[in-house]
């Protein structure tokens, strides 16, 4: 694997909103924050990421700029995923597309529990990340 | 795929009813609305060719929207195990469903500015 490993230290700025977006990130150990920017230089914190977190895949996804930014809380090391070895594993890779749809989708209904300012209805915890696939392939049947 | 017909005004799924499926918009067009602090509030509306009910589909909870038809319209419904057959024969036809939450994600970033901008 050509593994690209990068650290950045607490406080350090890995990627700015609006920025353009040349690869993904994988945490392999410290943690980082999400942030959007608000008004007057206000930035508010969206999530905290920690150990095998991915982030700043959206933009390999739709080529859009950066969605928001990303700073070390600590001291970070990072794998990097250049666009050619996304490109590669979503052609090639179910297992790799099936947990980029499940971590976006855990995204978004972090950011609609929030927007709607409601309690997360009953048990919303996330599946276990390694038990991803098992629940991908979990007979369900439909109704109908 | 299974196709499934809508009239106008009727309801696809409720907010909060349980999740099995996703649909894809075959002929017509259906609104997404949910209701906040009691008012019902459409968040966008969606036509041909377009994926709805997908959050449903990936992590089984219940529906964050309510989606109603908006004239006489047509969906095929994307199963769970036409997902897994997806997966496993290609998955890079799954790129439609990445752009699809990655547009959704930016469109809710841009709805929570709106909101806290107007406190």
């Amino acid at each position: 694997m050509d593994e690209n490993l990068k650290t950045f230290y607490t406080g350090d700025i890995i990627f700015l909103e609006g920025q353009a977006s040349k690869c993904a990130y994988i945490i392999e150990s410290g943690r980082v924050g999400i942030y959007r920017e608000g008004y007057r230089g206000n930035r508010s914190l969206v999530r905290q990421l920690g150990k095998n977190e991915l982030f700043g895949e959206m933009g390999l996804i739709d080529k859009y700029p950066r969605s928001a930014t990303a700073i070390a809380l600590q001291d970070t090391r990072c794998m990097i995923i250049e666009r050619s070895r996304f490109d590669y594993l979503s052609k090639f890779n179910p297992h790799f597309m099936v947990s980029l749809i499940k971590s976006l989708t855990e995204k978004l209904r972090t950011t609609i529990t929030k927007l709607n300012k409601i309690e997360p209805s009953s048990k919303t915890t996330a599946p276990d990340k390694t038990t991803l696939l098992g629940f991908f392939h979990k007979k369900r049947s439909i109704e109908k | 795929m299974n196709v499934l017909n809508f009239k106008l005004g009727e309801v696809v799924f409720q907010a909060g009813s349980p999740s099995e499926c996703a649909y894809l918009i075959e002929k017509g067009r259906f609104e997404v609305s949910r209701v906040c602090s009691g008012q019902k509030q459409v968040i966008g509306v969606l036509t041909e060719k377009e994926i709805f009910g997908e959050m449903g589909l990936i992590d089984g909870q219940p529906r964050s929207a309510t989606v109603t038809a908006l004239e006489e319209s047509q969906v095929s419904l994307i199963t769970q195990e036409c997902f897994n057959s997806i997966e496993r024969s290609n998955p890079e036809a799954l790129m439609p469903l990445l752009r699809v939450l990655s547009a959704r994600i930016r469109d809710s970033y841009k709805l929570s500015n709106l909101k806290s901008s107007s406190f």
